[in-house]
C-alpha cells in the first residue's frame, strides 16, 4: 500500500514537468537574471530600471503566466493537477538556504581575514559553484522523479561552470553559466513540449 | 474469530471499494486535480468516475467545484478535511489488519517476501 502510495505521489510531482513548460519560464527567468551581469556592470541607468522591471515582474507573475499558458495547452489535455507541498516544507527550506548562505558568507570572509586570501581569487570561482549548484539540483530532481533530460542539463551545467571559470573572468563566466544554463532549459523544456503536444491530444470540451 | 482479522470489519467501506479508493489514494496526495486528470490517473469510464465521485461528495468525504479556466469548463474536485481524515483512517486500520509483525492478521508473512 505504501509503496503505491508513494508511486501515486511521485506520479503527480513527475505531472508538473510533463508538459516542459515549468523548464521554459524558469529557463528564460535564469538566463535573464544572471545573465544581465553585463547590463548591471555597464552603468547604463535606463537599461538597469527596465532590465530589474522584467524581472521583476517575471518573478511576481511567473506563476501566473505558467498558469495562463497551461490553461490553453495543458489542461485540455492531461488535466490540472496542484501537487500538495506541506508549508512547513516550504519554510524549512526557506530557513534552511538563508541559513546556509549566511554561513557561506561568513566562512568567506573570515578566510579573508585570517588568511589575508585575495577575495578577487576566490571570486573567480563563483561561475563553477553556481554551476555545480545548478548542476546538482538538476541531477537531485532529475534522480527523483526519473526524469533524464534534467539529468542532461545538470551534467551540462557542471562542465560549463567549471569550464567558464577556469576559461574566462569571472563576471563574464557567470553570465556564460546562467545563459548557457537557462538555454539548456530551453531547448529540454521546447523539446518536451512538442513532445507532449505531439503524444498529447487535446479531450472534448472540458471537463 | 481471529481477533487480529477484526480489525478488517472496522474498514470504511465507503473508501473500500477499488475505484473509490483509486479516486481517494489520488486526491490524498495532492491539494486538488481536475476530472481528466483523475480519469487519466485511475482509467474510469466517465459515467463511472461520475457516480464514484458523487457518492464520495454526498458522504462529505470531496468537495467538487465546477469553474472555467479560460472558456473551458473545469471540474475540480478536492477531498475535505473529514475525507482526510477519513483516507487516513482507512491506512492506518489496513496497516494494523495486515501487515502489522505483532497484531497482524497473518503474523509475520510480511516479512516473507
Amino acid at each position: 500500500m505504501h509503496d503505491a502510495l508513494s508511486e501515486a505521489r511521485m506520479r503527480a510531482r513527475r505531472f508538473s514537468f510533463r508538459d516542459g513548460i515549468e523548464e521554459i519560464t524558469l529557463g528564460v527567468i535564469i538566463m535573464l537574471s544572471f545573465g544581465g551581469n553585463s547590463i548591471i556592470h555597464s552603468g547604463y541607468l535606463p537599461g538597469i530600471v527596465i532590465y530589474e522591471l522584467v524581472i521583476l515582474s517575471l518573478v511576481v507573475y511567473g506563476r501566473r503566466i505558467i498558469d495562463a499558458v497551461r490553461a490553453r495547452i495543458t489542461y485540455p489535455r492531461s488535466g490540472y493537477v496542484q501537487s500538495f507541498i506541506p508549508r512547513s516544507r516550504i519554510l524549512a527550506s526557506f530557513v534552511l538556504g538563508s541559513l546556509g548562505g549566511l554561513v557561506l558568507v561568513r566562512v568567506v570572509r573570515h578566510v579573508c581575514r585570517v588568511d589575508g586570501a585575495n577575495l578577487a581569487e576566490w571570486s573567480q570561482w563563483v561561475p563553477a559553484l553556481a554551476g555545480l549548484g545548478f548542476g546538482a539540483a538538476w541531477i537531485y530532481v532529475g534522480m527523483r522523479y526519473g526524469l533524464r533530460r534534467f539529468l542532461v542539463v545538470g551534467v551540462f551545467s557542471m562542465f560549463l561552470g567549471v569550464g567558464a571559470s577556469i576559461e574566462f573572468p569571472w563576471i563574464l563566466a557567470l553570465s556564460i553559466v546562467a545563459v548557457g544554463f537557462g538555454c539548456a532549459n530551453l531547448c529540454s523544456g521546447g523539446f518536451a513540449l512538442l513532445s507532449y503536444l505531439r503524444t498529447t491530444p487535446p479531450v472534448g470540451n472540458g471537463t | 474469530v481471529n481477533s487480529r482479522l477484526r480489525h478488517i470489519a472496522d474498514l470504511d467501506r465507503l473508501i473500500h471499494e477499488p475505484a473509490r479508493l483509486m479516486i481517494a489514494a489520488t486526491l490524498y496526495l495532492v491539494e486538488e486535480a481536475d476530472f481528466l486528470y483523475l480519469q487519466d490517473q485511475t482509467q474510469l469510464t466517465k459515467g463511472n468516475l461520475s457516480s464514484h465521485l458523487a457518492k464520495l461528495e454526498e458522504a462529505g468525504y470531496l468537495e467538487i467545484e465546477k469553474t472555467y479556466r479560460g472558456k473551458i469548463p473545469m471540474t475540480v474536485c478536492r477531498l475535505t478535511k473529514k475525507g482526510r481524515a477519513s483516507f487516513r483512517a482507512y491506512e492506518a486500520t489496513l496497516r494494523r489488519a495486515l501487515f502489522e509483525p505483532t497484531s497482524g492478521a497473518f503474523g509475520t508473512s510480511q516479512i516473507v517476501r
